[in-house]
């Protein structure tokens, strides 16, 4: 169990990076190297994100045909990254959201 | 039930897009009025900045409530010009009458056909009228718009502000992004001999002495083009407008500030023959 748990842990930012072992999203991640405050949104946003995908997927995955999986999660998916971003705000403040609508929108249009 | 039946498989992933949809739409309505709060005062602390009153950044921390509040403060009148320059109508000072990016983008076209209807803001800085102007056009990947804020006489150039859609972040967004830009801005002034091409924005820097020209964004020349022709066809629309301003001031000597319309005594009753007087020039 321990094993495990540290694998899953640290294989993420070590073994299995995505961003500088299995090159993805280079474009999204060099575009918030800019600012600490971007990176950190950015990085709360993928969290936010990844995490509240995966648990709707996984409460359907059982009624999901095995034909349409893969759509079915995109939906999911890009469900959850328009909430999360700017169009669909959910803060009523300038500063946050604008910030977050600022660089979010950088990297969906990316 | 048969998870892989084709009746299912087709039932089920309409109902998922169609659940997916309706949560989008049901949050974009329950929010919409919040969001045009935001994109209302967006705009209006674009102006506020290109006026000089506060910078971007410190306007961002105040949140909505006082950022209209200090529009509704520093605003004195606004009005909307046509093609020559006249007074056609007067906008609510109310923030109600603010004119968002939409509106500029409908005035555009009413430019390229012939029959604007351009908004003017006057705003007042320490007794003096400072007055603001909106320009649009297109960027390199989208619109691209922003506010020029001249001094009472509509000679020099006070200040400026732009904003794009989505252009390149570190390259043509500089325009919003760096303030250095925006300040060559300062003391500038439209060549108004030349009416198509009032203002320059120069690739590989202009010259010192020009005081029409500012230097290009290295790396977004076309977003700094775009936006040249945007500062251009719009300066033009207002040229009449701005002309006569400068006219007034030149010509007046009674006025200490230049503009009898926008003095800031109450012309109502008080100086009405200044009214009497510059009648011809406000058409």
């Amino acid at each position: 169990m321990n094993e495990d748990l540290k694998k899953t842990l640290l294989n993420p930012i070590f073994k299995g990076n995505p961003i500088t072992v299995l090159v993805l999203g280079i474009c999204s991640s060099l575009a918030v190297t800019v600012q600490l405050k971007g990176a950190f949104v950015m990085a709360l946003s993928v969290i936010i994100v990844t995490g509240l995908s995966s648990f709707v997927v996984s409460l359907l995955r059982n009624s999901i045909p095995n034909r349409v999986r893969i759509i079915v999660q995109l939906v999911v998916v890009a469900m959850m990254v328009i909430l999360v971003s700017s169009k669909v705000t959910i803060s009523t403040t300038i500063s946050f959201y604008r910030y977050i609508d600022n660089i979010l929108w950088i990297f969906i249009w990316e | 039930m048969n998870t892989n039946s084709n009746v299912y498989t087709i039932v089920y992933t309409t109902l998922i897009v169609v659940v997916a949809a309706a949560i989008l739409s049901i949050a974009a309505m329950a929010l919409k009025p919040k969001q045009q709060a935001n994109i209302k005062a967006e705009t209006i602390s674009q102006m506020l900045t290109a006026a000089g009153f506060s910078s971007k950044e410190d306007l961002a921390k105040l949140g909505n409530d006082k950022v209209l509040a200090m529009y509704s403060q520093n605003i004195k009148t606004a009005f909307l010009i046509d093609a020559e320059g006249n007074k056609t109508g007067e906008l609510e000072t109310e923030v109600s009458g603010i004119e968002l990016q939409d509106n500029l983008k409908l005035e555009n076209k009413n430019i390229q056909n012939g029959n604007p209807s351009l908004p003017v803001y006057v705003f007042e800085k320490d007794g003096q009228d400072i007055n603001v102007i909106p320009c649009y056009g297109a960027g390199l990947w989208g619109p691209i718009w922003g506010y020029l804020a001249f001094n009472a006489d509509c000679t020099e150039i006070l200040g400026a502000y732009f904003d794009h859609d989505s252009e390149t972040p570190g390259l043509g967004a500089k325009i919003k992004d760096e303030p250095s830009f925006r300040e060559q801005f300062k003391g500038k002034k439209l060549n108004f001999d030349n009416p198509d091409n009032p203002f320059d924005i120069v690739k590989g820097g202009a010259p010192a002495d020009n005081l029409s020209a500012i230097d290009a964004i290295t790396g977004a020349t076309m977003t700094c083009n775009g936006l040249d022709a945007a500062i251009d066809t719009w300066a033009k629309a207002y040229m009449p407008f701005l002309q006569k301003k400068a006219a007034a001031a030149a010509g007046d000597d009674c006025c200490e500030d230049g503009c009898c319309e926008d003095h800031d005594h109450d012309h109502d009753h008080a100086h009405h023959h200044h009214d009497h007087e510059h009648n011809h020039q406000e058409g």
